[in-house]
């Protein structure tokens, strides 16, 4: 079955689609071989899972090239079936979509997977449990690359939960150690709130849709007629019988799948595990918590766009700007190399998601481009370091020294210069300084996020500035904290570990080429050239022409039907706030590393800091992120135990009090019953065999083979003869 | 020929009777028995003499008595030859220790 035949030819569409279903299985299949024999392969089998994903790279480039800025390829199989009311079924599909995202995507997921797995070989190298990891990377590539090829909510929604379960192996990977296991149930409980939401999404377009198939979905929305309170779809997109559904059902429903995106894509209000989830190894928060499954959220708003109505957007432009400010503001505070990192990554996201809410479609997509490849350079950067800093804590038999606290490190920029060199352009990426790409991305968000305001506003509320202004602050923010970052880290000199020897790997060698190359490929790839050939505008961009809602959604902008065409008509008239944005985002982050240095110089004139929590009440505020976690655990945790310690108590006393009641009355009957067993039922039997026994043992009394006795025997017969005879 | 009183004849074959009885009963030597039960055979033969008196003439009594005279003497010979067997295979003529064997 092919419901796109009209685009490629179903043969080439069918090879096309096999390959890309050969780009999934490789790293599952590695992964569950890894999983089950990987103790008795050589090196644990490290080059078997570095292989499966080489080569599902590769074929995910030959895919790249024959599908991008081509035909959409869609192949659909039935799954199965299930009956309904009368004769009746409803069929459900399975199948493979790829379009320039999804191919886009296969190839950065494969790349980075491929890259930290190289990075891990001597990363986790010794590690007990070496094999079990890299076949956990292996499940996780696969879930991840099934989220980008699945054609239906469904599907999607399987791959989704594989994400997040892969998710929670690898947090709490160490989970010898406490606060690594709880990280791990953390991180998947908060998950989970989220995908309640998502899952109410999915069931309410499948109640009035009958389908899963996106593409069919977005037909139908597509074919939606805006009555103003409701929407009517006709029959002929609607399946059986035309549907009207009233706009805030289904900007409820839009909310719905948006969960799903808060709770995977750590956004405002369910952002606290992803601070947590770096307990778990370097690598995988560069692979999982920075670059790719964090991003499945802006992937699912990208894939699901057209079901947002033009309220939903406005509700996830405002969760996304919320999110980006706290996340940069709560990075300002931190002391550890990957918390900083970690928030960094929730306020990126927060630009993402904001940039999806604003229409900024493409802008959006490009960022979470970007933003994979220059966070997964930082992060494995911090993982060099960290790595470095366990060598010198190592070989000082130091074991109380924090080695992720920045306040321990400095002078790196000497000891370490090539992990320097490589952390450059990846921290300017995310700064958003020109000739880099995040300048590129972050330009278009927040040009994006101006005209949208700029555009809403034109009803006289102003109110709708505010995003802008959150995004805006949110860029001198990451200015200050990630000048922190840097200054910390490698100016200065290091208080605890000072004599380079202790760092590096030898006096020639820094440090491991496997370690140093996956760094610099990702910093090289932070460069702007890659994305744009004009390094100072994103409008030029390949990646974002590519990623058009024009070219993604065949020009059908869905529920938000017309929001989408007015601010591009709205952009075109003001053409002031693209340079405006330019400029004043490259002022704005440049000012913020000059804050950075400023506070980097304070605190070493006043002694690099040594009390685990910033003294100002604003610092410690922000050192605690905003007290979110004390908040859950106040409002809903706490709550939440006492009604479980209720229902204990309960259950304790009520349930199994009577229970035991029960079962004592239940004792003293089957006491009674067995003593009338005992003596009435039993007593019967025992005197019928005594009789027996007695009868028996008169007979062979009688009997006892002895002439003298059965002599008495007849004599006493005689006489009762005698007897008888004289009487009668 | 004084008459003798029929009573004490009778009295006497009955202990004589009673004497035997005990005799089979309480010995344990076969041969005892044996004795026990030539015993009773005289009490049964002295019974039959007794009585004869109320016949005189025909002599039953008496010639009965030497019938069964005969008869003991033949059962006697069996019972000894039995008792000879019984010594050859159980080494003894105790009754208690020649039972059927399971009781002893």
């Amino acid at each position: 079955m092919n419901l796109n035949a009209a685009f490629t030819s179903t043969a080439e569409q069918n090879s096309l689609a096999l390959w890309a279903l050969v780009v999934l299985l490789l790293p599952l299949v590695a992964g569950v071989l890894l999983l089950v024999t990987g103790r008795k392969l050589p090196r644990q089998g490290d080059w078997l899972s570095i292989g499966a994903t080489g080569l599902s790279f590769l074929l995910a480039l030959y895919l790249f090239f024959q599908v991008w800025e081509m035909p959409v390829v869609h192949v659909v199989q039935n799954w199965f079936g299930l009956a309904g009311a009368g004769s009746n079924t409803f069929a459900f599909t399975i199948g493979i979509y790829l379009d320039n995202l999804a191919v886009l995507m296969l190839v950065i997921v494969t790349f980075i997977s491929l890259l930290v797995q190289v990075f891990s070989v001597i990363y986790m190298h010794g590690e007990w449990r070496y094999h079990q990891y890299f076949g956990y990377l292996g499940i996780f590539t696969f879930s991840m690359l099934g989220i980008i090829l699945a054609d239906n909510l469904l599907l999607l929604f399987v791959f989704w939960e594989l994400v997040g379960f892969s998710s929670y192996l690898l947090i709490g990977f160490w989970y010898e150690k406490d606060s690594a296991g709880r990280a791990g149930k953390k991180a998947f409980l908060f998950n989970r709130v989220g995908d309640i939401g998502f899952l109410l999404g999915i069931f309410l377009f499948y109640t009035y849709f009958q389908t899963f198939d996106l593409v069919i979905l977005k037909n139908a929305v597509a074919g939606g007629i805006n009555q103003g309170a409701a929407f009517l779809f006709p029959a002929s997109v609607a399946g059986n019988s035309s549907v009207t559904l009233s706009y805030s059902l289904l900007t409820l429903a839009g909310l719905g799948i948006f969960c799903g995106c808060v709770g995977k894509s750590a956004q405002f209000p369910l952002q606290v595990w992803l601070p947590d989830a770096m307990e778990g190894p370097t690598p995988v928060s560069s692979l999982i918590h920075a670059a790719t499954m964090v991003a499945a959220g802006v992937y699912l708003l990208a894939r699901c766009f057209p079901f947002f109505t033009e309220d939903a957007l406005l509700v996830i432009s405002i969760i996304g700007a919320l999110t980006a400010l706290l996340g940069a503001l709560a990075a300002t505070a931190q002391y550890d190399i990957k918390k900083i990192l970690a928030f960094s990554t929730i306020s990126q996201l927060g630009y993402m998601v904001m940039g999806m809410g604003v229409g900024a479609h493409d802008a959006s997509l490009l960022h979470l481009v970007t933003h994979a490849f220059f966070k997964a350079s930082l992060f494995l950067n911090a993982g060099i370091i960290i790595h470095a800093m366990h060598h010198a804590a190592h070989e000082l038999a130091d074991e109380h020294s924090d080695v992720q606290d920045i306040r321990n490190m400095g002078g790196f920029r000497k000891i370490l210069p090539l992990t320097f060199y490589a952390y450059i352009p990846a921290a300017a990426a995310l700064v958003g300084l020109p000739l880099f790409s995040g300048f590129l991305s972050k330009d278009a968000i927040l040009t994006g996020a101006w005209a949208w305001a700029g555009f809403k506003s034109l009803n006289g509320n102003y109110l709708y500035y505010l995003v802008p202004l959150f995004a805006f602050g949110s860029v001198l923010l990451t200015g200050f904290y990630m000048a922190r970052h840097c200054f910390y880290i490698f100016f200065g000199h290091s208080k605890l570990y000072q004599a380079p020897t202790l760092l590096r790997a030898s006096k020639t060698t820094e440090t491991s080429g496997w370690l140093l190359v996956p760094v610099a490929v990702l910093a090289i790839l932070s460069l702007a050239f890659f994305f744009s050939f004009n390094p100072f505008s994103y409008a030029g961009s390949w990646v974002m022409q590519g990623l058009s809602w024009q070219k993604l959604l065949f020009g059908q902008p869905g529920l938000s039907a017309d929001l989408l065409p007015a601010i591009t008509a709205y952009l075109h008239e003001a053409a002031y706030i693209s340079l405006a944005t330019a400029v004043l985002s490259v002022l704005l982050a440049v000012g913020g590393l000059w804050l950075g240095w400023l506070n980097y110089k304070s605190a070493r004139r006043g002694g690099i800091l040594t009390t685990a929590a910033p003294a100002s009440s604003f610092g410690r505020l922000a050192y605690h992120h905003f007290y979110l976690d004390a908040f859950y655990e106040k409002v809903i945790i706490n709550p939440f135990m006492r009604l479980t310690g209720r229902v204990a108590a309960f259950d304790n006393y009520f349930i199994d009090y009577s229970l035991n009641t029960f079962a004592k009355i239940m004792v003293v009957l089957a006491k009674l019953i067995s003593w009338g067993d005992r003596w009435l039922v039993d007593g019967t039997i025992h005197l019928v065999v005594k009789v027996a026994g007695f009868v028996g043992k008169l007979g062979r009394f009688m009997q006892n083979g002895k002439v003298q006795t059965y002599y008495i025997f007849s004599v006493l017969g005689l006489i009762l003869l005698v007897l008888y005879i004289l009487a009668f | 020929m004084t008459n003798i009183p029929l009573i004490p004849v009778l009295l006497l074959g009955a202990v004589l009777f009673c004497l035997g009885l005990l005799a089979v009963i309480t010995k344990r030597h076969a041969i005892v028995v044996l004795m026990g039960i030539e015993l009773i055979f005289n009490a049964a033969n002295l019974n039959l003499v007794a009585f004869n008196r109320l016949q005189p003439d025909l002599m039953q009594g008496q010639i009965f008595s030497v019938f069964v005279m005969v008869i003991a003497a033949a059962e006697s010979a069996v019972a000894l030859a039995i008792i000879l067997k019984v010594y050859q295979y159980f080494k003894t003529v105790n009754l208690d220790q020649i039972g059927s064997g399971t009781d002893t």
